[in-house]
């Protein structure tokens, strides 16, 4: 089945072929990198095979095995590599972390895996100059842990710390907590070295010529455009192996203080750190929370997150979730938005936290917050307030024993001294660190994907949401989807406010065989409704299924992407399947999969209040 | 000049030459430019685009052809408080963006003290640098989408401008054209952006604006030498703390409050020899909380930096204020000195600013040149990660200064790109050292130039970009 994520087939070659081919190649790489940096092993090969959402790409749990996976150790090894790749006409694609069937082979036998995991160094941090210059396999959490050392701090993106801050601001997206910020990771972009498809190595940006990574734009017009926009070439143009990127102010301590023992962590939130779980009474109140805290410019970090994936950040297992699931104060919590506020000394804070409880006031609303025990209390007590508004009496009386036992497990983990912070703290951990996704995701039913997420006005992500929920509900409804009660809409503002994005996340089992069609259904459906909405270009609005889709609707782009693809990568070397395929027509699979779903829509009805 | 070809032109409404004997095209909207342009690709005539009115010399086609001249679009389609935002025509001039935003309670995002008729989609489609860094996350800010027909002659949208739907239907969706990427896989306004006209050419944009402050106070760092300013706009930037921010020497201050005789005498009676200009704000929420707050920050660091707050050289903080919001008077403050000027200009970093400002008076005494003729203005952006540094030169018009001046001003280029600088708006004879030195960059942007406008017409040998093999109409 084609997807939406990428085209998979057929090995266009014989197993006798396809093996020889292999000897060939990896004797051929051996010659660039060593013996030990390359290898045809089966077992290594399955290694890349095994990717996150596969089953959308290929309908099965695998992608394709490349033909070989190589591993340069620098810049000059990898356009050694491309150029060699040209020359045999074969394609190759570059990993950074990877994280996803992106990076993996489409095709079997088709292309060189190029893993970039010897390339793991950060290069410089200018810390007056608050940026850094990494490799490929420098982490979010890995950059965040030295910035923090010297004062600043790294957008990271939502997939959590433990992956490539290169390949996020180079080739894939860049949609995280911190956004308000801390901005998108394309944007933080200040200059790459690009190997570009063909193998010639470029430098982006001021480096070539003053030899510091300060801008990434010009001289003349910005290459960081060709091939960066909304979403990266997600491999398909060429190799990034130098990224530098922007850092930001960081008013916290050198090391963060995390104790316990995973999965109970317990970070210690710093001096003149707020991290408050913010209420009000609907999605009205969340537009004018939003427009309000992007105009007042005070937080660190402002993300939406909702019910289920919150539950499932604050406890340890599904069973622990499903208890506290249950409680409609928790089942509830829709209308939050989760706020991290630094400062730089006492007064500043003061200030800061005054601004919040004055839009709060405004809107009727409440916190949970590491505020001082009276405060706290006043607090609690209208976030209490505003969600017995939803919940009413009858909730309210529902609740009790449910929050009492939860106040019990917390307080026996955490030490009933820490009953009031700890929650606190663990969004804290979860937003700063980017720390605590997986979590959020993955322990529903071993998978998720997620829809909807264009980069638009608040009003208009706002929106978005509402539409992706309702589709959402019909797969739930049709047991395609774990019940995360619809609306598990997750995003934030971005530059103060300057754009947002919320992403409808849908959590399913991939063992389920027909997982795959399900998801692939529903990001159709999504992107029809984005469209029919005029929600903006969502975030599954990539690759070549999509742009085709998409491009009439939006000036015809996909022309322009053609002919860039077809400019820089003549040879069409750089394995483009998330990108853009020279040659594409939809498949017949994929066009029979859009008719079904058209033939049978969820209706979207945006005058009801929701839920 | 040709007059049949202007009689050719398609599609049109309005041609004409202007005082200078330049034929000029003033397409009243994106299809008739669209039209036009295809024309002209067709015909491989040269067209030079432009948004500003002014005779400068810099606005003049470098070569044979048509200007294309867009400072007729006049209109401010859209402006929102709610998502602070703007959509301006391509001809839409600070001096009328900018009291249009403050009565819906936003500022605009200025360079420092415009000329008049310096058009707003000109000068951020020109990644110029703004004088207030901390609103700053991209150095494409504050530019977001962009409608445009590109040298091919098609038309296209970018960013979230690009659909699905047309600016009504996105309107009444609640999206305002902010979102800056895309659409897909490429940053179609980044290619456009800093391109002089090579690319393609914008009927309009959006730009980014910020909250109206509910008090704002203009406050002035002296020091005899730079590097404690630099010091003190690295912590304060670092900080959120001040808004607009900028750092000028004795003269380019002069030259940017001082009109007259008599006010300028008595300004650089007054000024320092170096100035760091700042503004703290209060915005909508405890106003005066906020701006106590950094206002406290500000002289703290200013002490800790060795920094003197002076009081501005002519006038009062609030008359200062008021001018850095607005428009230059006239004449253009950077032609007040000897009443012409060129600016060299180029990219660094804060700290590295100084030695670049030594080295370039230096070089301008080998020209004879000296430095009473030489303002200095240091423009902190990307919330100081990067400076603009721009070193203005005073000539008077009429005389051989000017000649000399301009060789001098594409000359040092070189020297000063070799010592590091970054030309990253390599406008005239820079180009030259600016790609010499970017090298790897040149295939990449002759490739973009044969995608976007492949017959080569669009403002042909800027940027040391090839021109059309079989060469030009006229
Ligand atoms: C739980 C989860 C949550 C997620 N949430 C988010 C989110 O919030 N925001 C977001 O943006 N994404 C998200 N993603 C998607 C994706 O994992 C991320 O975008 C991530 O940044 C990809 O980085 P990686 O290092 O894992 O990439 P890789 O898998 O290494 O690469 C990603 C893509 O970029 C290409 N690539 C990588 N490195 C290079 C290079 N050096 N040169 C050229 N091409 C390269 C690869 O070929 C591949 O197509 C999520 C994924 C998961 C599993
Ligand atoms: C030889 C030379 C010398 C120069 N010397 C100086 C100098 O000393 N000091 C200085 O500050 N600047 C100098 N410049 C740069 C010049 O000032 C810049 O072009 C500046 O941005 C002029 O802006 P403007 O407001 O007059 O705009 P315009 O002339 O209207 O436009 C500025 C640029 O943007 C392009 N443009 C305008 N409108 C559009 C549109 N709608 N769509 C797409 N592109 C458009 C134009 O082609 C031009 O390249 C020089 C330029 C040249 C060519």
């Amino acid at each position: 089945m084609g997807s939406v994520l990428g085209v998979s087939g057929e090995s266009t070659l014989t197993e006798e072929e396809a093996a020889a081919l292999r000897d060939e190649v990896v004797a051929e790489l051996a010659l660039v990198v060593g013996d030990r940096w390359v290898t045809a092993e089966p077992a290594i090969l399955d290694g890349y095979a095994w990717q996150y959402l596969a089953e959308a790409a290929t309908g099965e749990r695998w992608m394709a095995r490349p033909l070989a996976v190589v591993l340069p150790g620098c810049t000059e090894d990898v356009a050694e590599i491309v150029r060699h790749c040209n020359h045999k006409g074969i394609q190759f694609k570059a990993v950074s972390t990877g994280f996803g069937a992106w990076g993996a082979a489409a095709q079997p036998d088709s292309m060189v895996q190029i893993d970039l995991r010897r390339m793991d160094r950060i290069l410089e941090i200018d810390a007056k100059n608050m940026y850094a210059v990494v490799e490929p396999y420098v982490t979010g959490n890995q950059l965040q842990t030295e910035a923090f050392s010297v004062g600043l701090n790294t957008h990271i993106a939502g997939v959590g710390g433990q992956t490539s801050v290169l390949a996020s601001a180079t080739s894939m997206m860049g949609q995280g907590w911190d956004g308000v910020s801390m901005s998108f990771s394309c944007r933080n972009l200040l200059g790459a070295e690009w190997v570009t498809p063909e193998g010639e190595i470029v430098r982006i940006g001021s480096f070539e010529s003053a030899g510091r990574w300060f801008a990434g734009d010009g001289p003349g017009p910005s290459i960081r455009g060709v091939f960066r926009g909304f979403a990266g070439a997600l491999g398909g143009l060429g190799v990034f192996t130098k990224a530098a990127v922007k850092l930001y102010p960081w008013e916290g301590p050198e090391a963060l203080e995390v104790g316990g023992a995973s999965p109970y962590y317990e970070t210690e939130i710093p001096e003149h750190h707020l991290s408050a779980l913010c209420i009000v009474d609907d999605w009205k109140g969340m537009a004018e929370l939003g427009y309000r805290l992007g105009d007042a410019g005070i937080a660190l970090a402002v993300s939406r997150n909702a019910p289920s994936v919150m539950g499932a950040v604050l406890t340890a297992d599904n069973n622990e979730f499903a208890d506290i699931y249950e409680v409609p104060f928790v089942h509830e919590l829709y209308y939050t938005l989760v706020v991290i506020i630094q400062a730089d000394d006492a007064e500043e804070f003061a200030y800061k936290v005054d601004v919040l409880k004055t839009i709060l006031r405004e809107l009727d609303g409440g916190m949970i917050a590491n505020l001082p025990a009276h405060e706290y209390t006043y607090w609690l007590g209208r976030f209490i307030r505003t969600l017995s508004r939803r919940v009413k009496a009858k909730g309210l009386l529902k609740s009790a024993p449910g929050t009492l036992g939860l106040f019990r497990t917390f307080g026996k983990r955490y030490g009933y001294r820490k009953l009031t912070s700890s929650m606190s703290a663990l969004l804290y951990e979860a937003v700063v660190r980017s720390g605590l996704n997986m979590r959020g995701v993955f322990r529903f039913g071993g998978t998720f994907w997620t829809a909807m997420g264009s980069l638009a006005s608040w009003d208009n992500a706002i929106k978005g949401a509402r539409v992706g929920a309702q589709i959402k509900k019909r797969y739930i409804d049709e047991g395609k989807f774990f019940d995360d009660g619809a609306d598990n809409a997750w995003g934030g503002l971005y530059e103060n406010g300057a754009y947002s994005h919320l992403e409808e996340l849908a959590c399913y089992d991939p063992t389920d065989d027909d997982s795959g069609a399900n998801v692939i259904g529903y990001i159709f459906e999504t992107n029809l409704a984005s469209a029919e909405h005029f929600l903006s270009l969502p975030l599954n609005a990539c690759g070549p299924q999509a742009s085709t889709f998409f491009s009439p609707l939006c000036g015809g782009y996909q022309n322009w992407q053609l002919a860039i693809k077809n400019t820089y990568d003549p040879n069409n070397a750089s394995e483009g399947s998330s990108y853009v395929i020279p040659d594409y027509k939809p498949g017949r699979g994929l066009r029979k999969l859009a008719g079904n779903v058209m033939s049978d829509r969820a209706e979207i009805d945006l005058t009801q209040d929701d839920l | 000049m040709n007059t049949d070809l202007l009689e050719r032109i398609p599609g049109v409404g309005e041609h004409r030459f202007d005082a200078e004997g330049v034929a000029v095209v003033a397409p009243a909207g994106v299809d008739e430019l669209a039209t036009f342009v295809r024309w002209a690709r067709a015909e491989r005539i040269p067209l030079w685009p432009r948004s500003s009115t002014s005779l400068r010399r810099s606005v003049r086609p470098d070569g044979p052809g048509l200007v294309v001249d867009m400072s007729g679009l006049k209109e401010i389609i859209r402006v929102d408080r709610r998502n602070r935002v703007t959509l301006v025509q391509a001809g839409v001039t600070f001096e009328e963006l900018a009291p249009a935003l403050e009565r819906e309670g936003l500022r605009a995002v200025m360079p420092l003290c415009p000329r008049r008729g310096k058009s707003v989609l000109a000068t951020h489609i020109e990644r110029e640098a703004t004088i207030m860094p901390a609103f700053q996350w991209d150095l494409s800010d504050p530019l977001l989408c962009l409608e445009l027909v590109y040298g091919s002659g098609d038309q296209f949208r970018t960013g979230s401008a690009a659909g699905p739907g047309n600016l009504d239907q996105q309107w009444a969706s609640g999206e305002m054209q902010k979102g800056p990427m895309g659409p897909g896989h490429a940053d179609w306004m980044r290619i456009v952006q800093g391109a002089q006209g090579t690319i393609g050419i914008a009927t309009w944009a959006s730009v980014k604006a910020e909250v109206l402050p509910r008090i704002e106070t203009v406050h002035v760092g002296a020091s005899d030498t730079l590097t404690p300013l630099v010091e003190c706009a690295y912590r304060l930037l670092r900080k959120n703390a001040v808004d607009i921010c900028f750092i000028v020497d004795a003269n380019a201050f002069v030259d940017l409050v001082g009109t007259t005789e008599g006010s300028r005498a008595e300004a650089a009676r007054r000024t320092q020899p170096w100035n760091l200009v700042m503004s703290v704000s209060g915005l909508d929420y405890l106003p005066e909380r906020r701006h106590a707050v950094y206002s406290r920050m500000l002289r703290d660091e200013a002490r800790a930096a060795g920094v003197r707050l002076v009081d501005p050289p002519l006038g009062s903080g609030e008359t200062l204020l008021a001018l850095l919001r607005r428009s230059s008077e006239e004449p253009y403050w950077k032609e007040r000195r000897r009443g012409a000027s060129r600016q060299v200009f180029f990219q660094t970093t804060l700290e590295a600013a100084g030695a670049f400002c030594a080295s370039f008076a230096v070089h301008a005494a080998g020209a004879g040149i000296d430095t009473d003729r030489i303002g200095t203005y240091i423009q902190p952006q990307l919330g100081g990660r990067v400076a603009h540094v721009e070193l203005i030169v005073a000539c008077e018009p009429g005389t051989d200064e000017v000649a000399e001046t301009g060789r001098f001003a594409d000359a040092v280029a070189v020297p000063l790109t070799a010592e590091g600088a970054f030309f990253s708006r390599p406008y005239g004879a820079w180009a030259e050292p600016a790609f010499e030195a970017a090298a790897s960059s040149v295939d990449i942007l002759e490739r973009a130039k044969t995608i976007f406008d492949p017959a080569r017409i669009l403002a042909p040998g800027r940027l040391g970009l090839k021109g059309n093999p079989d060469g030009y109409a006229f």
